[in-house]
């Protein structure tokens, strides 16, 4: 279970969160929803280690996830609409570069099976400047793979199916099930939710704001 | 289940290589680097006149400041594009410090930029009439000024990071930093010239690498923090 | 302390009972000051009257360099405790402090005219002060650079941070450059061993330029303050504006 308890995130001089409490499920998917600037994104930057939380806490079953900040963010994996691809390289040279700054092995074979589990295996020595925004969605999210050889047991994934088209979905699918399986927690951001054939929570951020406020 | 995690040195020169990788597929930016060093190194002498006592007392400091002004356009690309992709985002979720992870950036900015500018100095050398015997010395005062340079320059990276007009700001920020690498790099080349020892002028010259080594990785990755949390 | 210190209808009070004070010590002090060193202080011996820049050129030096530290602190301050107060008052410091250099600079421009010919001379303190405007100009610069301010003020609390490390640094180098060119005269823009004449007019000076800085300061960031209760004002209007239509 992960807690947010008291949450108080500022930005600049706006507040997103003030005093949020809410309760998130952990190995299962849970859909946050909410309007446009209710603090989707924030959320998931926050669990992140990204944005830094003003006051309150968030806790893994009763620990402060922060405590050890690396160990935290050794097992999670953040796609966000940016992807963090480079554009000068392949869709290969991408995976593999990013496997390398994760620490772990990048042997051509589990490199391939990556790029195969989001249906890329054709593209892989494109140039992610000439991939359009489909591909590039599915060269990033072929790093979800890794999941299954690493010990990773959080996705956090900031509208990651815009651009999907209908096989790339089902695919998609296909892995969000196979983390679930091996009790992977996965955070989706989504202000569309399109038809999940798999068992999720709805978190809808702007109900837990409005409880919180005094 | 085929799980070898791999330790901070093997991250360090892979980032090292994905750098070079995605900063050298583009040849102009190579090259338009040397060019324009070569370009300042030839205006000089056609601005000063071609007599060699006065080109002998400018030539050294010609040579550094040109590869100053040459590497300054190539200090805000160091970070920019990695911020916009998002890629600073995921090095953030790297079991490596950020801290290591951008002194290879400075490294390999160093590799890319400046490594090639210190092997064509011979030429550049002798195109300002400068003597053989200095051209090693030459060498070795660029190649660890440079270093200090690629260092200083990833801070002035992160502080112009999401600024307006940032690659214009970005040398009025750095330029008091660099100055002390400038004074003693052409130091070491003068005391050569004139038959001096250029130790004193070298030992400082490394104090203050070591000095900007180990404050550049902390103070770039601190601001960089700062960047993401946006 | 300074949370106490920093609550802004408190910060006004004290400082409103404090600025009349500032400013009449500062005027009764600076007159005084430029009474003792322009007419009552002795001619030098080598420079003439022309010594008598050194009363405006080396106080000037002295406020250019403190206000710089002082900039520096309520800049860590500012990252450390992240207290906006902290921002305001760094932001306030840095055109003061500017002003102060660029009036060394320029003092030492006219005073080395009528010394060596030249309206600019390289020498040490010079070029220091030439390289600290430069950092003042850069942290003024940066911190109006983001389209949001706060992201400047954080980006320009670490450049002030590094500038007062390196400081040091490039004194120690410039002094270093100056020495290895070994300049046929001494230059140096000081005054020969100061004698008691001319150390009260000194630090006069000194003293009515710190008040007249501290003032200044205050000056600015209580128009800061009040900018930033506009701003709010403004923000909570148009908020109402939006709510009404929505």
């Amino acid at each position: 279970m992960l807690t947010l308890k008291k949450l108080t995130i500022q930005r600049g001089s706006k507040v997103v969160f003030s005093n949020l409490n809410a309760e998130i499920k952990t190995s299962a998917l849970t859909i946050i929803k909410g309007k446009n600037g209710s603090g989707k994104s924030t959320l998931l930057r926050t669990i992140a280690g990204f944005t830094p939380i003003d006051e309150g806490q968030i806790k893994e079953n009763d620990d402060n996830i922060f405590i050890n900040k690396e160990q935290w963010v050794k097992k999670l994996i953040f796609i966000d609409t940016k992807n963090g691809l480079s554009n000068e390289l392949t869709v290969l040279e991408n995976l593999e570069a990013w496997v390398r700054i994760k620490g772990w092995n990048a042997n051509k074979d589990s490199l391939l099976m990556a790029l195969e589990s989001v249906g890329m295996q054709n593209y892989i020595n494109l140039y992610i400047s000439q991939c359009s925004d489909g591909l590039r969605k599915r060269a990033a999210l072929a790093r979800l793979y890794f999941s299954f050889i690493n010990k990773v047991d959080f996705w956090l994934l900031d509208e990651p199916s815009n651009e999907l088209d209908d096989l790339s979905f089902l695919l998609f699918e296909k892995l969000i099930s196979k983390f679930i399986k091996i009790k992977g927690t996965i955070l989706i951001a989504s202000h569309d939710i399109k038809s999940f054939n798999v068992n999720y929570n709805t978190f809808d951020l702007d109900i837990i704001k409005q409880l919180a406020k005094p | 289940m085929n799980v070898k995690n791999s330790s901070w040195t093997v991250l360090f020169i892979s980032h090292i290589k994905r750098d070079v990788l995605v900063n050298t597929r583009s040849l102009i930016d190579v090259i338009s680097v040397f060019g324009f060093m070569l370009l300042i190194i030839i205006l000089f002498p056609i601005g000063i006149g071609p007599t060699k006592e006065k080109l002998d007392i400018v030539s050294n400091a010609v040579l550094w400041i040109s590869l100053i002004i040459a590497i300054i356009p190539s200090l805000e690309k160091m970070l920019q594009k990695d911020f916009d992709s998002g890629w600073l985002d995921q090095i953030a979720t790297s079991p490596a410090p950020l801290e290591i992870i951008l002194l290879a950036k400075s490294i390999s900015h160093w590799l890319i930029v400046i490594i090639p500018l210190i092997l064509a100095s011979p030429l550049f050398a002798i195109l300002l009439d400068l003597e053989f015997n200095q051209i090693p010395w030459i060498i070795l005062s660029m190649t660890i000024g440079g270093l200090s340079i690629s260092l200083i320059g990833i801070i002035g990276a992160a502080l112009v990071l999401g600024a307006r007009r940032g690659n214009v700001l970005l040398p009025v920020l750095i330029i008091p930093l660099i100055i002390p690498i400038l004074i003693f790099g052409v130091g070491i080349n003068e005391a050569v010239k004139i038959g001096n020892s250029p130790l004193s002028n070298l030992f400082l010259l490394i104090a203050f690498s070591l000095i900007y080594l180990v404050i550049s990785p902390f103070v770039s990755a601190l601001l960089i923090r700062i960047a993401i949390s946006r | 302390m300074f949370n106490w210190l920093a609550n802004p209808n408190r910060f006004n009070r004290i400082t409103n009972k404090a600025q009349p004070f500032f400013a009449l010590f500062s005027i009764v002090t600076i007159i005084f000051g430029l009474y003792f060193g322009l007419f009552d202080s002795p001619k030098d011996y080598q420079q003439g009257d022309a010594v008598r820049i050194m009363y405006v050129h080396v106080p000037s030096a002295w406020l250019a360099s403190g206000l710089y530290l002082s900039l520096a602190v309520s800049c860590i301050f500012y990252l450390v405790w992240k207290h906006p107060l902290a921002d305001i008052i760094s932001r306030s410091i840095a055109p003061i402090g500017a002003l102060f250099s660029l009036l060394t600079l320029i003092t030492g421009s006219l005073w080395g005219k009528p010394m060596w010919g030249t309206w600019w001379v390289w020498d040490a303190r010079l070029t220091s002060m030439l390289i600290l405007f430069f950092f003042y100009a850069g942290y003024i610069l940066l911190s109006n650079a983001f389209e949001r301010k706060i992201d400047g003020s954080k980006s320009a609390a670490v450049l002030a941070i590094i500038g007062v490390i390196n400081l040091p640094i490039i004194k120690f180098s410039v002094d270093w450059w100056h020495t290895l060119h070994q300049p046929s005269s001494i230059l140096k823009l000081d005054g020969p061993s100061i004698n008691e004449q001319m150390l009260l007019p000194l630090i006069l000076m000194i003293i009515g330029f710190s008040f007249l800085s501290s003032y200044l300061i205050i000056l600015n960031v209580k128009t800061k303050l009040i900018e930033k209760k506009c701003e709010a004002l403004i923000l909570k209007s148009n908020l109402n504006e939006i709510s009404k239509l929505g």
